[in-house]
């Protein structure tokens, strides 16, 4: 694997309700999370790390309401420019026909917070075939989801680009020494991965 | 682009090169005018006691005005090296059609006699020039805008355009062939036989039967070709395969079809023109039917918009900054736009399970389903020459590059 580029990642949250544990990292409360972007040309595949500064935690509210199979991921507007800077050369290069059907896209916020208090404007944007990996190294276990939505947030506390998933309540090994959370996206799915960053700034401005 | 006008003295002649060319030109102009327009017209014919349907002729283009009041109707017939007898066949065609005007288009050295034949039995007879003269400079642009995808919708049902991108080049497998001659068919029914339905109602029942005989077509053709794998939506596997494509484009042409059809009996009920619509069983269609009527100065403004919206904008629109472009080119407000928009949702919204099969939002575009690629890069590039931008589609390069294998 080629590493692409570095950058520090705001937010990122696992809720797995069978266990009753958080995986967790948040820039705000003092973490320094940082985001690793690699190439598998092998498998076609792009790589993306979050990693350093990811702990496990035990679940404070009641894991038998809400949806607590979750995995929520954060950029602010500074990182979500670095990470462009990182990927467009790098997706830009990239000489394969990208699937371009269009899919209808759900609101990953609304679908988190159904009833919930509204935490600012929301913007679903679409939603990407990727594997995503979760892994409580400390714990001896992961767990994974296949589909990844996309939305932009406007809230007080400034302007978000969300990663969501839905995860499997299936209990796999452990994927590696250290707690992390992995996203694998193809190649093929990169331009509208990307293109996503840009409709959501194109949105906060 | 081309300046139609700057042609008319001296390159007519060599850009019609043949009878196709001149149908294209001719569906174009009356596009240019807003009207809705269906072309490649045939009338075919189950045989009586043998499988199989007949090509009794072919017909040209049939130009539809809508308007609160009424709906208006043109038939033209395109020919080149005209003779007098092509005016008598076209004047008996158009009396069984009876359509409000008909007009025959032609190239030919008699053509002021043929004119004054034309006076004696009610058929205006015109030659190429005459339309071409008449055209505004917007008209032109727009003219020149449909020319080009009315070019590439006729492509992507040429056999021999769809077989130069098959696994091998230029043959059909078995499979490939039966594929090709289901697409064939499922269209004959629409140019061959709908279209000449003069009951409204008979032909919603038609166009109904169509799409319930094929309610999964692309995924039927897929399926029929074997493409892997089996389990994606249709737009996936008509960017992986022509005749999925054509099938695909092929279903969106029947369903504005169905669409058109309720808007016109919507125009006929208001003005007091009787329908049986108790023979009608489909509900959403019932429901179209009305919401027009209640909407009805925004439902007749619906043919011309789809015409445009699919053949000069690809059928699709960025909804972050495209809006007012696309409004402002349609001589429209964004909020007029916003509401023929809104109102084409409800439309394509079937009643009994709320599928919305007509647009598909993604990375806020706003895009009706199955559009080809190819009329999506025209779409694009047409912007282009309008000076608007194209930052908001994700995929332009790719839309844009998958017009190289067409003749535009």
């Amino acid at each position: 694997m080629k590493l692409l580029g570095r950058c520090k990642a705001q937010y990122a949250s696992n809720l797995v309700a069978s266990k009753k544990l958080v995986l967790r990292t948040d820039r705000d409360r003092g973490d320094n999370p940082f985001i690793d972007f690699y190439s598998n040309e092998a498998d076609q595949k792009l790589v993306i790390k979050i990693l350093n500064t990811v702990y496990i935690e035990d679940m404070n509210s009641n894991p038998a309401r809400g949806a607590k199979n979750r995995t929520d991921i954060h950029f602010n507007e500074s990182q979500l420019d670095a990470i462009i800077n990182i990927l467009s050369p790098f997706i830009d290069s990239l000489s394969i026909t990208f699937d371009d059907a269009p899919r209808s896209t759900p609101d990953p916020t609304g679908m988190e917070y159904p009833n919930g208090l509204p935490l600012g404007k929301t913007k679903p944007i679409t939603w990407i075939p990727a594997r995503m990996i979760v892994n409580y190294a400390d714990k001896d276990f992961s767990i994974e989801a296949t589909k990844i939505y996309i939305d932009a947030e406007k809230y007080t506390r400034g302007n978000k680009f969300h990663l969501g998933a839905n995860m499997s309540t299936t209990i796999l090994n452990k994927a590696g020494s250290i707690n992390s959370f992995e996203l694998l996206v193809g190649y093929s799915q990169l331009k509208r991965f990307l293109h996503t960053m840009n409709v959501a700034k194109m949105w906060f401005a | 682009m081309l300046k139609w006008v700057d042609c008319i003295m001296y390159e007519v002649a060599d850009l019609i090169k043949d009878g196709k060319d001149l149908e294209i030109l001719v569906s174009s102009y009356y596009q240019a005018y807003d009207y809705y327009v269906e072309s490649n017209l045939k009338w075919i014919e189950d045989k009586e006691d043998l499988p199989g349907k007949v090509d009794i002729l072919e017909l040209d283009v049939l130009a539809k005005m809508f308007s609160i009041h009424s709906v208006e109707r043109t038939l033209i017939e395109c020919k080149r090296g005209c003779t007098y007898k092509d005016i008598f066949k076209f004047s008996g065609v158009a009396k069984f059609v009876g359509a409000n005007s008909n007009v025959l288009i032609c190239q030919s050295h008699d053509i002021n006699k043929l004119k004054s034949v034309g006076d004696r039995i009610n058929i205006q007879v015109k030659t190429p020039e005459d339309l071409l003269t008449t055209l505004s400079d917007d008209q032109q642009e727009k003219l020149s805008f449909f020319y080009d995808s009315n070019s590439i919708s006729n492509q992507l049902f040429e056999k021999e355009t769809i077989k130069s991108m098959m696994a091998t080049s230029g043959k059909f497998s078995v499979a490939e062939q039966k594929a090709y001659n289901m697409i064939r068919g499922y269209m004959a029914e629409l140019i061959g036989k709908i279209w000449k339905e003069t009951d409204l109602i008979q032909q919603s029942i038609q166009i109904k039967d169509l799409l319930d005989t094929h309610s999964d077509y692309v995924r039927e053709i897929a399926r029929l070709l074997q493409i892997k794998p089996g389990n994606k939506a249709s737009e996936f596997y008509m960017n992986q395969n022509m005749l999925c494509r054509a099938a695909g484009y092929l279903v969106l042409k029947v369903r504005v079809s169905y669409v058109i059809c309720a808007i016109h009996c919507a125009v006929d009920l208001e003005n007091g023109v009787l329908l049986e619509l108790d023979r009608i069983q489909d509900d959403s269609f019932l429901n179209v039917v009305d919401l027009s009527r209640k909407e009805l100065a925004t439902a007749v403004k619906i043919p011309q918009f789809l015409q445009e919206f699919i053949y000069i904008f690809g059928g699709i629109i960025s909804l972050l900054n495209d809006v007012h472009n696309i409004a402002q080119y349609m001589k429209m407000d964004t909020l007029e736009m916003k509401r023929i928009i809104g109102l084409l949702k409800q439309l394509f919204k079937l009643t009994e399970n709320r599928i919305q099969w007509g647009f598909v939002e993604d990375m806020d575009v706003l895009a009706l389903k199955y559009i080809p690629t190819p009329i999506k890069g025209l779409g694009l590039i047409n912007r282009e020459i309008l000076d608007c931008s194209i930052d908001g589609f994700c995929f332009a390069d790719q839309w844009k590059k998958s017009l190289s294998i067409y003749r535009v």
